[in-house]
């Protein structure tokens, strides 16, 4: 006669507890989508508000007819498939060296996670300023050992790929140390074992270490992914999507037409499709993780 | 124990109505005063400036407060989208001339006609009321003008023993100012620029850049020169002319075959000594005489191909469209861009006057070398392209002027400029 | 061996100059004047890291001239603010994802998570637009309230209740304990590590935010520090000095900060990685 009573009170407490956050979620994170959804439709000028119209599916066929569009796609890709190649090769080999029991290597864990924990528009400035064409410090640096001045940010062939080594530099810290968790995790009972069998250093890393280590990488690979499609700030900061639209990100393109082109309703629609871009590639992530089981 | 958290809790509930509440309170306005909300740049000197005039202006009138933001000079644009966007808008904004036709279009601002006498904007210079205007209809007063001209620094052109020209008739054509570039740039062992041929108060814009390009137009009525169809419909024709197409080549030769030009520069080069010849508006004199005393610097006309042109224009006062006090805000109009106030402005910020009767009094411009700069304004002064799509025109232009100076086909560049440009258009 | 083990050492020195290098230069920068930063650009030597006057014009002239201080303060405010509010709400919120089982639970769970997916950038021009029309704007509330809400925070907080021994709990309940006592008596005390640890994740990301405070907060007495660096780099008034010593005074407390608790920040990151 109890139980039901105590039960309804009890779920009663456990909505009480999650209104704060629910609903703060709920009004500043999932109804803007709907707006945006709703607003994809519409001739949105932000300047003239009242002016706006519906135009049904105009904007999302202006976007399937739209260069432009499909170039930041294709940079945007570009980045988020090279920034994953680069990112988590060298942050596995460094977790690995930060699981060695070397004296002092707690020292080379605190100098990775200084770039993380620095905010990203200090990042892009201070990298825009060693980018410098004439005056910066990697050029200083290439011409002291008499190499040539590269123009990296102002180049379209190296722009993208100077913004991605700025990128790699500062999340370093943040994947090896997810590498490092996920190696830590790995009870030593494996390696005994392999030891046991005769494994040498080689075949240790290749068929127990990485295998092991499934789970952790598909989610290094996730978060890898859903950040890099988000890179926006050192665009806006250093090359404003360009040279030659070479950084020209699809979050960028967004920010641009909605706010310096104001045509908020193309923007709005691109967003929807970026929005389903990466709730695809989420799900997709998302059944490796699933499907692999624990060990 | 329960009940504590209970307690707790229900006072969290409670703490977010009262937020709304308090942060109501927080943008109320004080029922004795008129509040004007006025929206101008953080840039210096500029900013001091109107900071006096403005508390001179508050202090005066006792039942209005002013209350003022300022954001970059990048951001005003969006800044004044946002805040009309979410109907909480300033009542005095601060327009950067070319943009009045764009706001008026727009609605953001109104037409001041109703509110200034014939008398009182004859003052103004023609070129300023234009700019300010849009069909017909006069929508922002003008704070100040411009031109561009080249400050060089005496020092460096002894060495080498060149002796710039003063006067306009005298001024350089495109390619004795090339050799001269080439003569004053200077690079160390590796190769690396060590003083630069020229450099510019602001770079890849319309304003800057675009003038040495229509220049190339043979005369004033020439498509390079005019760089846009009478009618503002499109630049097919203008943009992609060969003449502009020869400009925009040799513009890019400067940057990239000859390196005379950087492609990408650090703040005050030329103060710092880093270049020789600087392109630049009145502020820029102001910057030197203020804070760089030890340079010793002259002033030469701006070097053209074929027609000489600068670019002018500055900037402009509106009232909101939107604003609640449109009397109060356009009285204030009228006290920050009166001829007092104008001067004590140019005087700071040794921008050329908007007003007739203000650049007549100053001494700045009776002698060389500030003298270039008003007959520049005077003989060469040319509007940027005179648009209601200039925000987004603007941007295009520079995306294509840096692209090209960054080495881009030239050609294929154009084409896709003249398209992004005439699809704009068609918007109006 | 000992080839091998000065060789990895090399390795790893040469790793922590690259990290630190960028902001040595900066820092560094900001204690030489003007010209000497630019006469410091053309040849490599020590000079490059070290001024040869030191100086501390750079850093008098950005609280001066720029009000820098009011910048640190605001976002001190607002830093702090969302931390602790976030703490309180998410604990909450986990506290019951963990350990009552609800009609709706896991669904909204996995939809408050989802949001996690969504660009800021994205969504910034609607959620402004929610937010003014709730009256947030222009204040500080404006800058604090729509983050409060954080579903990171509840996800850490989540994985970690999940992992408190349930005998502790059930110790409670046979004392006679409600839930609320539990989540009281129980979890709290032994939750400090997590807490910690999102308490510093959370009080970064406020204090490295700029893109919201930027749209939302017109009055720039009340502007964060992002933002104001970012005004910093204005062309028409760009000094490197100033903004050299802008970017040490912004990013040295968020270093030193993490240098005390860099323990917490690491087990957070180690917990996002765990999925239960």
């Amino acid at each position: 006669m109890r139980k039901p009573i105590l039960r309804k009170n009890k779920i009663l407490i456990a909505y009480l507890l999650i209104i704060p956050a629910a609903s703060l979620i709920f009004i500043f994170k999932i109804v803007p989508i709907f707006i945006s959804f709703r607003y994809s439709f519409y001739n949105y000028n932000i300047l003239l508000p009242m002016d706006k119209e519906i135009i049904g599916f105009a904007n999302y066929l202006n976007a399937f007819s739209d260069p432009v569009f499909y170039n930041s796609l294709k940079v945007t890709f570009l980045f988020t498939v090279l920034k994953i190649i680069f990112q988590i090769i060298p942050c596995f080999f460094i977790a690995l060296l930060l699981t060695k029991k070397i004296k002092g290597i707690g020292l080379l864990r605190s100098a990775i996670l200084i770039p993380t924990v620095t905010s990203l528009v200090v990042v892009s400035i201070i990298w825009n300023f060693m980018y410098n064409p004439h005056n910066g410090l990697f050029n200083l640096l290439l011409t002291s050992i008499k190499l040539s001045s590269q123009p990296f940010l102002t180049s379209p062939k190296q722009a993208l790929f100077s913004l991605l080594g700025m990128m790699i530099w500062k999340d370093t810290g943040f994947i090896t140390i997810l590498f490092l968790a996920g190696l830590q995790e790995i009870p030593d009972v494996f390696r005994e074992a392999a030891i046991i069998d005769g494994a040498n250093k080689f075949q240790m890393l290749f068929r127990v270490t990485i295998p092991l280590l499934k789970r952790t990488t598909l989610f290094v690979v996730m978060i890898t992914t859903i950040w890099s499609f988000q890179v926006f700030t050192p665009i806006y900061i250093s090359t404003k999507g360009g040279p030659m639209f070479s950084t020209n990100t699809l979050v960028y393109y967004i920010f641009e037409r909605g706010f310096i082109y104001m045509d908020m309703g193309y923007a709005m629609s691109l967003s929807v499709i970026l929005f389903f871009i990466i709730f695809g590639i989420g799900l997709i992530q998302r059944r490796f993780i699933r499907a692999d089981f624990e060990y | 124990m329960k009940r504590i958290i209970c307690l707790l809790f229900l006072v969290f509930l409670f703490l977010f109505p009262l937020a709304f509440f308090a942060s109501a309170q927080q943008g109320a306005v004080s029922t004795e005063k008129v509040v004007i909300r006025v929206l101008s740049y953080t840039s210096e000197p500029t900013k001091t400036v109107q900071e006096e005039i403005f508390a001179e202006y508050d202090k005066a009138n006792e039942n209005i407060e002013l209350q003022v933001d300022r954001v970059p000079f990048n951001e005003l644009y969006r800044k004044i989208a946002i805040s009309v966007a979410s109907e909480s808008p300033y009542d005095v904004i601060y327009v950067d001339g070319p943009l009045t036709k764009n706001y008026a279009y727009n609605n953001i601002i109104i037409p001041l006609n109703e509110y200034f006498t014939e008398e009182e904007l004859s003052d103004f210079l023609p070129a300023s009321i234009n700019e300010g205007s849009f069909n017909g209809n006069i929508y922002s007063i003008p704070e100040r003008q411009s031109a561009t001209a080249i400050i060089y620094n005496k020092k460096y052109l002894e060495e080498a023993g060149i002796t710039p020209p003063s006067k306009l008739e005298d001024a350089w054509t495109m390619n004795e100012f090339l050799e001269v570039l080439k003569q004053v740039t200077q690079r160390d062992e590796n190769g690396r620029v060590t003083r630069w041929g020229l450099t510019q108060m602001s770079k890849y814009r319309v304003y800057s850049d675009y003038s040495f390009i229509r220049s190339n137009g043979s005369d004033e009525n020439h498509p390079t020169f005019l760089g846009i169809s009478p009618d503002g419909s499109t630049v097919s024709g203008y943009l992609d002319h060969p003449d502009t197409i020869e400009a925009l080549k040799f513009w890019q030769d400067l940057h990239q075959v000859y390196k005379v030009i950087p492609t990408q520069q650090s703040p005050s080069m030329f103060e710092n000594g880093l270049s020789v010849f600087y392109q630049a508006a009145g502020t820029s004199v102001g910057k030197l005489n203020k804070e760089y005393p030890d340079i010793e610097w002259g002033i030469m006309p701006q070097p053209y191909f074929k027609t000489p042109i600068v670019h002018t224009g500055s900037f402009h006062w509106g009232v909101s469209a939107k604003s609640k006090y449109k009397n109060q805000a356009v009285d204030f109009v009228k006290y920050i861009t009166n001829p007092e106030n104008a001067t004590k402005l140019h005087l700071a910020v040794q921008q050329i006057p908007a007003r007739r009767s203000v650049l007549d009094n100053v001494k700045t411009y009776e002698s060389y070398p500030m003298k270039v700069y008003k007959e520049s304004m005077k003989e060469w002064g040319e509007p940027r392209t005179q648009t209601v799509a200039f925000r987004e025109y603007e941007d295009i232009m520079l995306k294509m002027l840096k692209d090209i100076i960054l080495g881009a086909n030239v050609e294929e560049r154009v084409v896709l400029t003249v398209k992004d440009i005439n699809a704009v258009l068609s918007k109006y | 061996m000992l080839i091998r083990k000065v060789s990895l050492w090399i390795l790893i020195i040469i790793m922590m100059i690259i990290c630190v290098a960028p902001f040595a230069w900066i820092m560094g920068a900001s204690f030489k004047s003007e010209e000497e930063i630019f006469s410091s650009l053309y040849s490599i030597s020590v000079y490059t890291f070290i001024p040869k006057v030191f100086t501390l014009d750079n850093f008098v002239q950005i609280f001066k001239v720029i009000n820098f201080g009011k910048s640190i303060l605001n976002s001190l405010i607002v830093a702090v603010s969302v931390t602790v509010s976030v703490l309180f709400v998410s604990s909450l919120a986990a506290y019951s994802f963990a350990r009552i089982s609800f009609p709706g639970r896991d669904f909204i769970f996995s939809l408050l998570i989802a949001t996690l997916f969504i660009p800021f950038e994205v969504s910034m021009l609607p959620m402004y637009l929610v937010s003014k029309s709730l009256h947030l704007y222009n204040s500080y509330l404006a800058m604090i309230i729509p983050w409060i809400g954080q579903p990171f925070g509840i996800f850490l907080l989540r994985q970690f209740f999940l992992n408190i021994p349930r005998s502790l709990e059930d110790a409670a309940k046979i004392d006679g304990c409600s839930t609320l006592g539990i989540y009281w008596h129980v979890i709290l005390p032994n939750s400090k590590p997590p807490m910690i640890t999102l308490g510093l994740i959370q009080f970064l990301w406020s204090w490295n935010s700029f893109y919201w405070p930027m749209i939302i907060m017109e009055d720039p007495s009340k502007q964060v520090i992002q933002v104001a660096l970012a005004s910093l780099m204005d062309p028409e008034y760009l000094r490197w000095g100033w903004l050299f010593a802008a970017v040490t005074v912004s990013c040295s407390p968020v270093i030193i900060i993490f240098f005390i608790l860099q323990k917490y920040y690491v087990k957070g990151i180690a917990l996002t990685g765990m999925k239960a």
